[in-house]
Order: C-alpha cells, then structure tokens, then sequence
C-alpha cells in the first residue's frame, strides 16, 4: 500500500486491528463507504482493494 | 486592555466554520496565509474585558506533513505560538478525533478542547464524561452544540482562565521501543534551536517527516542519521514503517482513553440522515437525485438573476444618460464611462449569479450533501486522474466559473488543485451557453449543441487525464468523511457568503476595471481592429473566421456574451447567419468554449493559485482552443459542412 494513504488512514483511526463494516459501494468502481469507530468514510476502490480484512 | 491569541483547530465538518463563525460574526478578515494560496480567515471578539483574536486554522485530519493545510497549521501554532489553541472535537466520532488532539498536545501549547455536536451524540446513545477526558488529558473539555452557540462562553472562559492560571502540558508516552527512542533523539538534541518542542521533533523525525528532516539536517546532520537508524530498529521491531508504528500506537493510546470516558448503549435504529443516504448514494436515484439538486440550483438562481440583471440593465442605460449628459463625450468622459459600466457589470454577475451560487455551495456542504457528490463521481473523475472531490467545482462551473474555481480549495494538494481547475474553467459556464445556444443551437439545432457539449466534456477529461500525467507527483487516492447530515446554520452560511463575496470583489473589481477601460480605450482610438487585423492569421487563416472575430474574442474577455451583443452591434442585425456560415459558427462556439476564461474568471484564479499560475492558465488555454477551433473547422469541411 502506498505509504502516504497507509498513513492517512492511521489518523482516521484505520489501523492494523481496526473493525471496519462496509456500509456500501459505489456504482461504476466508485469509492467504497465503511464505518470505523462511529464514523463513515469514502475509501477511493483501488486503495480500498488493498485493505486486507479478517471476516 | 489585554488581549489574547485563540486558535481554532480541528478536522473538517467538525462545525468549526460555526464556531468560528458564532464567535467573531462580521468581525472577520479573510485573506490568504503568507505566500500560500490557502485561506486565512482571522477575527475578534470582546469577552471579559479581554480583546480576543480568533484564527481559525485550516481543516485538517492530522498534524503530519501531508497537506499545505497541515503544515500551515503546525507552523502557525509552533512559531506564532497563540496563547491558547481551540480543539473542536466532533462528540460522534471521539476516537478518530483524538487521534488529532494527541498530536496538538505533542506541540505543547496550552489546549481547551470542545466536545462539539454532543446533542447528536446522545440522540446517538453515546455518553461521553467530560471530566474524566479532562483529567485524562490534563486540558479543560468544554461539551458544545456549536449551531445553537451552547458552551461557547464556558470555552471562553476556560481560555481566560488558561492564561491566567498557566497550562502544563500532559506527555503521553508511546511504547517502550518507541519511547526509549524518542528519549534518545531528545537528548541529541540537546541545545537545538527551534520554535517546536524537542520531544515533538524528536517524534516527527521517527516519523520520517519531510520538513522537519530538512530543518535538522541543515544544522545538526549527525542527529538526522541517529534518527534514521532509530527508525530502522522500529521498522525491525514492529514489521512496519515507523511512520505508521507509531500512528498505529497513538490509535491504540487513543482507544484507551475512549474506553474510560465513552459508554455507548445499545444498538440503534437507523437514522433519518442513513436512509436518505439509501437513495442519496443510490446508482441510479442517486444520479437523479444530485441532477435535480444542481439543476434546480442552477434553474432558480438564473431565474431570479434574470430580473436581476434586468434592473442592472436599466441602471446602467440611465446612469449613461445622465454621464454623458454631464462629462460630455469627450475621450476621458467615454473612459470614466467605462470604468463605471465595468464595475456595475461586476456586481451585475456578483449579485445575481455568484453570491447565490456560493451561498447554496456552502448550504450543500454545511449540510452535509457534498460529500455523497463526491461518492457518485468519484469513477468518473478518476478517468481524469482527479478523485471524487473534483467533482463538485466542475458541476458549479456549468453555472459560473468564479465560485466554481474558489470551491476547488476543497482538493488536498497543489497538483489536485491546479488539475481540477484548469477543467472547470474549461467547463462552459452560463454565459458561454448562451453564445453556443446564440449560434450553434439557434442555426444548428440542440442536436449539434448536445454534441459541442459531449465533446467539451471529453477535452476536459482528456485535459484532466494529460495533466495528471504532465504534474509531477502521484494522484492522491480518495480517502474522505462521509459527514452525518446536519442541521445548516444558516448564520455561519450567511456570514461566510458574505466575507467571501467582498473579498472577492476586492480582488476583481481593479481587475475589470482596467480591463474594461483598456478594451474601450482600444476601441476609440482604433487600435482595436488593428489588433484584431494583426490576429488575421489565426482568426482568418487558420480557424477560417471573419476577420472581426479578434475584435470579438477581445470583447469576450470582459463577459462571454458580449461576443454575441458585439457581433449583433457590428452587424446592425442579430442575423448571425448573414455573417456566419454553419461551419463559422460551430468553429466560434467551439473557440468561445475553450479560450482565455473570463475575466472575473481569471481573478479567481489570481486568489486561488497566484498571478503565475493564473496567467499560465490562461495562456494555455488560448492555445487550446486556437488548436480544436482550427482542427474542427477543418475536420466539418471534410464532413461537407461549409
């Protein structure tokens, strides 16, 4: 994973361990919506393939 | 009278614009941060016989170079070091927030943190112990409903008590192979000179930060090569860039601290803000749904502008009268004239068309729409290497170029910024669809508009696409809030439009003038059509149109639809196809679409990205359109339109 988005994504909050629920996704290849700790974010899909989750 | 230096920090959508907004009212300034193209927005305030000054610091998520916003921010509060600095907390989402209140106590100025929006947090079952947080944190907490002004005064009062009393800041300490090596740097820097705190660079440097490297290295080198070797041994140890050990420890210290101070009951329903989303972010009532949002916009605001513009009109016919009934029409009395009628021209756009524009901008976004604009979109701008974000100045520009190019502040980075706005100004606003609808629709039909229309959103991807490729740097990936709809504040919307609009004219208003007059002394004294006679290579010989069309072209520059009052004055009749053949008036829609934005257009530009970045712009894009204006007419030829 690019290190900058690694490191944007820590200071949401989205880390290594995190729980993370796919609220939805956009039409077309469009972002990815999930909540983390309260709070909804949009996740561009190319980086959002790249966050690997434990089911 | 004593006085005081707040600075308000904290995330985007957060409510600190309301804050902000509440606190100062009309006693603002706003204006650009030294030498950067971010905006700075500064006010005052009375509180307690103290005079108050307010700056509010630039959106940010994190207090690590990523940003202009973020350096600015840290910048500001290490070396202007305000008495106080203001975190505003969204009561929502704690743990996410204090992940950037970590960071702000690291800068080790006196802190007051405000819980903001904890009416929605509790509508939300989340219960949250101020007090605990306060001693957690050693800096007072202060809970706020910023859109109904609830806590401001205590968080006023907490500031004045700061500076009375004295703040200490609290540590918080990182794990022990983190820690011991923070401790390490600290000590070899030992003596360094700098307006931040040792321990902060220290962790700034574990945390391979660009700028503070380069500070260090330029006076202590040594210090720089024990720090990349400290942060060789954390990557050994933790497996992960040091960077993002350490980020991932202060989430870990972070849910820590939430766990003693938030209680969340029971699972909820979903709220009304959710299943809207359900046909907000829908594919296709989505779509639909954000079309008859900006249409709507666009259909309103143009409909009330077009009375408007009416009574601007009348203004303007009779203040001439009485001009030159009084000045004569003498040389100088036709150039006062002009400087006149250029700025009545400015306010008849500004007032009509801008402000509304840029008032329902920020409704949108106070609101918390835009964001779901930003999801829709998102597959397509990437198609330009631009994110989601873009979006949203590009729909604005089919309106109006001006609060389309100042709405692109939104994008994160230079580059993000620079390709966004060059395809909104490439967007055709209002004015230029009432050239293209003058000509092409009115002699061609809609079918052929429709197609002008489909292939100027191809170019502007294209362009998009190539200037991605041409800037230096890596597309930035979309990683954004999806904020709750809020309540808007109607205050805050008002009072930003407002600053923002005059701002604005300031900037344009000498701008149009000296353009205005120089065309017009241009015209009286001929040297206008010698002008345009000079262009005859490009404008005749090469884009195959009437050798007036300089003239027009350089009319256009002041307002896109004097290209087709001028031509109609020039003609005597508004018969354009007396002068224009089929294939002449697609070619001059096309040239109209793509040239030099206009000039209030271009004093956007000056605000947003400086008079360099502005010019060059501009000149690219006379190029632009002098390439797809020549090419189309001759490609139409081939096609058998003459």
């Amino acid at each position: 994973m690019a290190h900058g988005a690694e490191k944007r994504l820590a200071d949401l909050g989205i880390v290594v361990g995190s729980r993370i629920r796919v609220v939805r996704k956009a039409p077309f290849g469009g972002p990815i919506e999930v909540e983390v700790a309260g709070s909804r974010f949009l996740i561009g899909r190319r980086l959002a393939e790249r966050i690997i989750v434990e089911v | 009278m004593k006085e005081i230096t707040i600075a308000l920090a904290g995330q985007a959508n957060v409510g600190k614009s309301v804050i902000f907004n509440n606190l100062t009212g009309l006693h603002q300034h706003i204006g650009n941060w030294p030498g950067k193209t971010v905006e700075k927005a500064e006010g005052t305030l009375f509180y307690k016989g103290y005079f108050i000054n307010v700056i509010d610091l630039p959106g940010i998520y994190s207090l690590t170079h990523f940003s202009l916003e973020e350096l600015i921010a840290r910048e500001y509060i290490a070396e202007e070091k305000p008495d106080v600095v203001v975190n505003i907390v969204d009561a929502t989402a704690l743990e996410r927030h204090l992940i950037f209140t970590l960071q702000l106590l690291e800068l080790e100025r006196p802190l007051v943190i405000a819980v903001n929006m904890i009416d929605l947090a509790e509508k939300r079952g989340i219960k949250i112990n101020s007090q605990k947080l306060e001693e957690i944190l050693g800096a007072p907490v202060v809970p706020t409903i910023a859109i109904r002004g609830k806590g401001l005064t205590e968080v006023l009062d907490k500031v004045i008590e700061l500076t009375e009393k004295g703040y200490s800041p609290k540590r918080f300490e990182y794990g022990r192979e983190i820690e011991d090596r923070i401790r390490k740097l600290e000590d070899a820097l030992e003596g360094f000179e700098s307006p931040y705190p040792r321990r902060w660079i220290a962790i700034k440097l574990l945390e391979k930060d660009e700028e503070v490297m380069k500070l260090v290295e330029r006076e202590n080198p040594e210090v720089l090569e024990l720090a990349k070797k400290l942060s060789a041994e954390i990557e050994e140890i933790h497996g992960h860039d040091s960077s993002i050990a350490i980020a991932n420890e202060r989430v870990g210290i972070v849910r820590q601290i939430v766990e003693k101070v938030v209680e969340i009951a029971e699972e909820r329903k979903p709220s009304l803000g959710e299943r809207f989303d359900e046909i907000a972010t829908h594919k296709v009532f989505g779509y639909l749904l954000m079309v008859i949002i900006f249409a709507g916009m666009f259909l309103t605001v143009f409909g009330i502008g077009d009375y408007i513009v009416g009574f601007f009109d009348e203004l303007t016919e009779s203040l001439s009268e009485t001009w030159f009934a009084y000045f004569g029409s003498g040389i100088l009395s036709e150039l006062g004239w002009a400087a006149v009628e250029s700025f009545i021209a400015l306010l008849g756009i500004v007032i009509p068309y801008i402000a509304p524009l840029y008032f329902l901008l920020f409704l949108l976004e106070n609101w918390g729409y835009l964001a779901r604009v930003s999801f829709l979109l998102d597959n397509v701008m990437h198609k330009a290497g631009v994110h989601g974000k873009a979006g949203i100045p590009m729909i604005l520009g089919f309106g109006c170029n001006v609060p389309a190019c100042l709405s692109a502040r939104i994008m994160e980075t230079w580059r993000e910024k620079v390709i966004t706005i060059l395809m909104t100004t490439l967007i055709p606003c209002s004015a230029v669809t009432v050239v293209v609808m003058g000509l092409t629709g009115r002699y061609l039909g809609v079918f052929w508009v429709t197609g002008l229309y489909l292939f100027t959103l191809l170019m502007v991807l294209l362009v998009g696409r190539l200037t991605s490729k041409i800037l230096p740097g890596k597309p930035v990936e979309l990683i954004m809030e999806m904020p709750s709809y809020k309540t808007p504040n109607l205050k805050t919307i008002l009072i930003m439009t407002w600053l923002r609009i005059r701002q604005f004219i300031y900037i344009a208003m000498p701008l149009v003038i000296l353009a205005g007059v120089f065309i017009k002394f241009m015209d009286l004294t001929g040297v206008l059509s010698v002008v345009s006679d000079l262009m005859s290579p490009i404008t005749v010989e090469w884009l195959m149109l009437p050798k007036e069309t300089g003239m027009l072209l350089i009319f256009g520059v002041l307002r896109k639809e004097l290209i087709l009052l001028t031509l109609a004055s020039l003609l005597g009749t508004t018969d354009f196809s007396a002068a224009l053949t089929p294939n002449q008036m697609v070619t001059l829609s096309l040239v109209t679409i793509f040239y030099i934005p206009c000039i209030a257009t271009i004093a956007a530009l000056v605000r947003e990205m400086g008079a360099k970045g502005a010019t060059l712009i501009t000149v690219a894009e006379i190029l632009l359109a002098i390439l797809i204006g020549g090419v189309a007419s001759r490609l139409l030829l081939i096609l058998g339109i003459t």
